[in-house]
């Protein structure tokens, strides 16, 4: 587990882990050649078949082919995607962390701030310095200018003083509190790095594929098993990628699935779909139509259990007797669980069986992801992600589910489809519904409570992680663009985990879990935010502080209200009534805030 | 496959073969110890940061070095031996074992190689 200190951190050098990387993608480039001399020189040179020819010139010539194949093999695996690939992304992601704190620690030394406790859960507070500088009434010019206290203060008139000292505390700690955040979000980023870049490199030590047996008695048996467990590497591969167990990030992901031959990738998606629909990394039209199969498969499914089950259930003589009460109920919950397939393949599948295409835009839909386990997950995007010059994913926030009964959640992204199209006709938008977590059923007590975010946090960053991986030509302007309880997931995530992102939009927020836009660890000017002036949402601000205050410090635009209902206007943000907030929406999708 | 009847050698041929194994075998086995020295240094630092990465990454390196490295330069050398030990005498590959090329293999062809070398292996 990384125990590093904000100091070990600041102190890292990057670059020598960057050289390493280096060193080792030199290595494997160098090195492979010596395995390309044993196919040129040995099997087709010195050993071709006019200088020996037998059947054991065969077997020589046939594990020489072997030996190289599986040393290339392993290279790829662990030289390059690991060792080399992954010391870049550590280097990246530390690095990244180390340019935070390069802004912070000064900020936190200079205005007498002090730094203590353990460093995953650092607390900042006020130096004794700056506490008798604040009682006796000497503070800091910072501190004078954020109170707005000016001029000379007054220790002798005990009220006044009394007064004073008690807002400049406020004060300095409200900034001891936005400073402390920042400093965890930037430890927890790090950590983070630290220990999936750890937990990779220890993974690959665990149950690597056999190399081929060396030569002498029992090789001809052990040659069998060799080749027995050849043809199944590559699904394994995939198996341990998709359950997670191989630790690889989705880039590594990108580089061995972009190493694999077409034969192979086809295989996988025909015969293991349900492995690769989900995988952050796999390019996104392999993920569709993988994804699209296992849709159809489970559809099919619940098809065949449900009949089973009421078969069943026509065997039970007594329709009043518990057996039958709760099969009833179980297949009342499988009818419930069809319909929410079947709504789902309709709306992204057209009357022919092919991908529906978005009409307003003319992009087609692209299935990323879904499940059926707690209130149901989807990504669905319109438009490719890969091909896209802008990508926005939206969060949705409380009772989003994988039902979308009155397709609300398909509303809003054809809405922002539309918009972004309008803003931007010359550059594709690919905006993604991003249901890749369980989100909160109800207001309270679920929506009070942060670990609906927690548990959502790694895969809004690996999801972030997996479109910077398949991008193809230019990296895409990315957003994430969170409602209500969207807002808390992605600032969550963007705290605890990282977000690879350019901006973030929050809409009608209860609070993103920091008080200070310094700990999404994004462009400060590059986070935004809104909220209508009759949003109910103003009452509830439970996850900290407003995202829309000044002390908060995101960019703010307007969006209107629509009608005076306040709970109403918690959900009107892409209703025709705000298109002036649309607009500024529509900006950032299309990177035209500059404008 | 070449028919259970037929059996030609040039053993010249083969022994140039040979060479070249011994060659990849060194030229892989040099890069490799030289690319895990220089892991082991960075993961000393990042150990002496508290980094999770420095114990993984050092663990890694060493790993790559003895079974993965090793294991190719391991495959590389014992079919070069073989076939040195073929070219002398034209055993069987399940009947080959490493004693046979201390015995048979010609020393003067692959120096550094000694019967000594050999004989450490454990199939010897």
């Amino acid at each position: 587990m990384s125990d590093m200190t904000w100091k070990d951190l600041r102190d890292l050098d990057c670059e020598a882990l960057r050289t390493l990387g280096e060193s080792w993608k030199s290595y494997t480039s160098s090195v492979s050649e010596q395995a390309q001399r044993l196919r040129d020189d040995v099997v087709k040179g010195h050993l071709s078949i006019e200088n020996y020819e037998s059947d054991t010139a065969d077997m020589v010539r046939e594990q020489v082919v072997m030996t190289a194949d599986r040393f290339e093999g392993d290279l790829s695996d662990y030289a390059l995607v690991r060792l080399s690939t992954g010391m870049f992304e550590a280097a990246d992601a530390l690095e990244a962390e180390q340019r935070e704190l390069e802004e912070l620690i000064p900020l936190i030394e200079d205005r007498g701030f002090a730094i203590s406790g353990d460093p995953h859960g650092y607390e900042v507070g006020l130096s004794e310095w700056l506490r008798d500088a604040i009682d006796d009434l000497k503070p800091p010019q910072w501190l004078k200018d954020s109170t707005g206290l000016y001029g000379t203060m007054d220790s002798d008139a005990p009220v006044a003083a009394n007064t004073q000292i008690t807002e400049l505390r406020i004060t300095a700690d409200t900034v001891a509190d936005q400073y402390q955040d920042w400093l965890r979000a930037v430890m927890s980023r790090a950590h983070d790095a630290d220990d999936d870049a750890a937990g990779m490199l220890a993974t690959m030590r665990e149950d690597p594929p056999e190399l081929p047996p060396h030569f002498g008695e029992t090789y001809d048996d052990l040659l069998e098993d060799y080749k027995e467990e050849l043809s199944e590497e590559v699904a394994e591969e995939m198996q341990a990628i998709a359950d997670g167990s191989s630790g690889l990030s989705p880039e590594q992901v990108n580089q061995w699935w972009e190493g694999l031959s077409d034969a192979e990738r086809d295989a996988l998606v025909a015969e293991h779909p349900e492995w690769v629909g989900p995988v952050d990394g796999i390019p996104v039209e392999a993920r569709d139509t993988a994804n699209r199969a296992v849709l159809e498969s489970d559809i099919a499914a619940l098809d065949d259990r449900i009949a089973e089950m009421e078969a069943e259930l026509s065997g039970i003589e007594r329709t009043d007797s518990v057996e039958y009460l709760k099969l009833q109920e179980e297949i009342e919950g499988l009818r419930e669980e069809q319909v929410e397939l079947e709504r789902l393949q309709d709306r992204i599948t057209d009357d022919e069986g092919n991908p529906a295409v978005y009409e307003a835009t003319g992009q087609e839909y692209y299935l990323l992801d879904f499940d059926t386990g707690g209130s149901g997950q989807m990504i669905v995007s319109i438009g490719n992600p890969d091909e896209a010059a802008n990508v926005n994913a939206y969060v949705p926030g409380t009772g989003s589910s994988l039902a979308d009964e009155n397709g609300t959640l398909f509303d809003r992204i054809q809405a922002m489809s539309d918009d972004a199209q309008d803003m931007d006709p010359s550059r594709e938008t690919a905006t993604v519904l991003w249901l890749g977590y369980d989100a909160p059923d109800n207001v309270v007590p679920e929506a009070t409570e942060t670990e609906w975010a927690q548990e959502g946090a790694e895969g809004l960053e690996s999801f972030t992680q997996g479109l910077r991986a398949t991008a193809e030509g230019d990296p895409a302007n990315l957003t994430l663009t969170g409602h209500s309880y969207g807002t808390t997931m992605i600032g969550v995530a963007a705290a605890s985990e990282g977000v690879d992102v350019d901006n973030i939009v929050f809409t009608a927020s209860p609070g993103v879990g920091v008080d200070t836009v310094s700990a999404l660890g994004v462009d400060e000017e590059n986070v935004h935010a809104t909220r209508n002036d009759r949003d109910v949402i103003q009452y509830g601000m439970v996850h900290g502080t407003d995202p829309t205050s000044e002390a908060f410090g995101a960019e703010v635009f307007h969006s209107d209200a629509v009608g005076v209902n306040p709970k109403d206007n918690h959900s009107t943000y892409w209703d025709d009534g705000n298109l002036a907030g649309r607009r500024s929406m529509a900006k950032v999708f299309t990177g035209q805030t500059g404008d | 496959m070449s028919g259970a009847d037929v059996f030609t050698m040039d053993p010249e041929e083969v022994h140039n073969a040979v060479a070249v194994l011994f060659e990849v075998e060194a030229e892989v086995e040099g890069q490799t110890v030289a690319v895990a020295d220089a892991t082991a240094e960075v993961a000393g630092n990042l150990k002496d940061a508290n980094a999770a990465l420095g114990a993984a990454l050092d663990e890694a390196g060493e790993w790559w070095k003895v079974f993965r490295a090793g294991g190719f330069t391991g495959l590389v050398g014992n079919t070069g031996e073989y076939l040195a030990t073929c070219a002398e005498e034209a055993v069987e590959i399940d009947d080959y074992n490493a004693g046979k090329f201390a015995s048979f293999a010609d020393h003067d062809l692959y120096p550094g190689r000694a019967s000594e070398n050999a004989s450490a292996r454990p199939d010897w």
